[in-house]
């Protein structure tokens, strides 16, 4: 294979595992937990900002870069920071939001979330430079390993797989545990749930920083890859798009989220940036991949509207034990 | 024999609309109550509120002699409060072993780090739980459709599986809203008579019904509800004699 190919498919290999944590965080929160986190790209941003200024050096006004903190600290500080900031956004706009509303107003809310971050960071040039952005942040392990940048990619996709394969871990723990019964049965009915004892309001938040540390992951390994992050990158139709994602893949099976990240990553976004422009109308070319997310969304919905991989029926096989056995005297003790 | 649940002066108001309004009764330990009463007298809302869907406006409900009106409804539900609805709502994407598997809250570790670091406890109390639900699902015939989807039910499996369900959460008072709704008169019958099993293993009932012989065949006290008030508490045969209770609801010809 020419060298070139191999270096681009080695990048879409990097931007599909970045994906898969963007469709296994919302798989979590949406997914599974039914909350319908409309600010979720904004997780992403917060972990890609904190993950850059925690490994780029101090903003000088020599550099004329402005941006807070800037500690100098090496991979995988920044990977811990970015993530910890992310489910902490997420942990006080859950409490703010989650507690008092229901899925369609918290929906509502949580794009106000959205555009108030993203008006932050775009206004305040002081966080992280504006409109301009965070350049130039450090790559895990480059300055040890003195590579060429063109090579680079190969040190990334190990460190990439490494995360991605945690994340797996805890969304397959998490998919079979009564932890993740428990956020199904939330999402199905949340009133029955709290008719049997279960603490919705908490179940819902859990779901929530899950889903936002996910995604503060996927920004932190952007920046890194990518070595910048502005607002351009985390515009509200990329939560969208993520939700199609997931849609696409099959909402509460993992591995619907990563086909969902492959179909919709890889296969549409890569597949009509190969469209060549027409002439004259050169901006349609970015309107096509809105355009056919939006047509498979519509297909999927249409004739599998659960997801090419549906959420997994769990089934038991246990020894049936004839009831009832002991149940009242054990209950009428109290 | 003490009092299980009491609920005393309660006011409930949705807006203008007085929906439960001075509402006292009591339901002693180990009994069948039904609650009875015309349509809109308040006797969904009245299930509303002991459950803790809704909020007490005015008045008291004690269980077990303590006040609840602080209690969510989760803690109600944990201290053995259950109800099921009087349309079904089942969790419709878990499969029917799953509805009851997640009703047995409190007995195995629901918690994000349980999932993570306690999953061969959580196996072991799981197999239990298995066990014992299929065994509850058995008894009510649904075991042969446990690994199905609850949405493909039928409407008589679904309120089976509502009180299975509310079976599997260890109650100490049942609040069944309507179970004889919409059922076939066969199928009434089976439903009576897991009443009565789950009633003989210590479980009280407060039952909402507006099939009168089967109020009649099973339930001691019976209160009778008309716009929001208690009318009148005693059996079915107090009931029929008297004049008041005729004139709201029984009509006046079956005097």
């Amino acid at each position: 294979m020419p060298y070139d190919l191999n270096y681009y498919l080695a990048n879409l290999v990097v931007y599909f595992l970045i994906y898969c944590a963007l469709t296994l965080g919302l798989n979590v929160s949406f997914g599974m937990a039914g909350v319908l986190d409309f600010s979720f790209i904004t997780f992403m941003a917060t972990g890609a900002y904190f993950a850059g200024v925690t490994a780029l050096g101090p903003a000088t006004a020599a550099s004329e870069l402005h941006y807070i903190l800037g500690l100098n600290l090496p991979f995988p500080v920044d990977l811990v920071i970015g993530a910890t900031a992310a489910g902490v956004l997420g942990l006080l706009v859950g409490l703010l939001a989650i507690r008092r509303l229901r899925s369609d107003y918290l929906a509502i809310v949580l794009v106000a979330v959205w555009t108030i971050a993203w008006s932050l960071a775009n206004n305040l040039t002081g966080l992280f430079d504006g409109t301009s952005g965070l350049i130039g942040v450090p790559q895990p392990l480059e300055p040890q390993l003195n590579v060429n940048p063109n090579d680079y990619v190969f040190v990334f996709i190990p460190i990439a797989l490494v995360v991605i394969a945690v994340l797996f871990v805890v969304s397959y723990c998490i998919e079979n545990s009564p932890f993740g019964r428990a956020l199904r049965a939330v999402r199905e009915d949340q009133d029955v749930a709290a008719a049997f004892g279960k603490q919705t309001t908490r179940l819902r938040l859990t779901a929530m920083v899950i889903g936002s540390v996910y995604a503060g992951v996927a920004g932190v390994l952007t920046i890194e890859f990518l070595t910048a992050m502005n607002p351009n990158a985390w515009a509200i139709v990329e939560t969208v798009i993520v939700f199609s994602a997931l849609i696409v893949g099959g909402r509460g099976n993992i591995f619907g989220a990563i086909l969902g990240a492959l179909v919709v990553r890889i296969l549409i976004i890569e597949g009509t940036g190969l469209i060549p422009p027409i002439p004259g109308h050169e901006e349609l070319v970015s309107a096509f991949r809105n355009i056919f997310i939006g047509i498979v969304v519509i297909a999927v919905l249409y004739f599998r509207p659960e997801g090419m991989l549906p959420e997994r029926r769990r089934r038991y096989f246990e020894a049936v034990r004839r009831w009832p056995r002991r149940a009242a005297g054990e209950q009428q003790g109290g | 024999m003490a009092d299980l649940l009491s609920v005393e002066g309660v006011v409930h108001a949705y807006g203008g609309v007085q929906a439960v309004n001075d509402c006292s009764f009591a339901i002693p330990q180990g009994s069948i109550a039904a609650l009875i009463g015309p349509n809109g007298a308040g006797k969904t809302t009245l299930v509303d509120l002991i459950g803790g869907a809704q909020k007490v406006q005015r008045g008291v409900i004690r269980y077990n002699g303590d006040s609840i009106l602080g209690w969510p409804p989760h803690r109600r539900a944990r201290a053995g409060l259950l109800r099921t609805y009087q349309l079904s709502r089942e969790y419709q994407h878990l499969t029917v072993l799953e509805n009851l598997l997640v009703s047995a809250t409190g007995r195995i570790d629901e918690s994000f780090a349980g999932a993570l670091f306690r999953r061969h406890r959580i196996g072991a109390t799981e197999r239990e739980l298995v066990s014992e639900a299929r065994g509850l699902l058995e008894i009510f015939g649904l075991d042969a459709l446990r690994n199905d989807h609850a949405e493909t039910l039928s409407g008589g499996q679904k309120r089976l599986l509502e009180m299975a369900r509310a079976v599997m959460a260890r109650p100490r008072l049942l609040l069944l809203d309507e179970p004889m709704a919409g059922v076939n008169p066969a199928l009434m019958e089976v439903i009576e008579g897991h009443i009565r099993e789950i009633h003989r293993q210590g479980v009280s009932f407060l039952i909402v019904e507006h099939n009168l012989s089967v109020v009649d065949r099973l339930c001691d006290p019976v209160v009778v509800m008309a716009e929001g008030r208690t009318l009148a508490v005693g059996t079915m045969a107090d009931h029929r004699a008297n004049a008041e209770v005729l004139r709201a609801y029984l009509g006046s010809r079956s005097a």
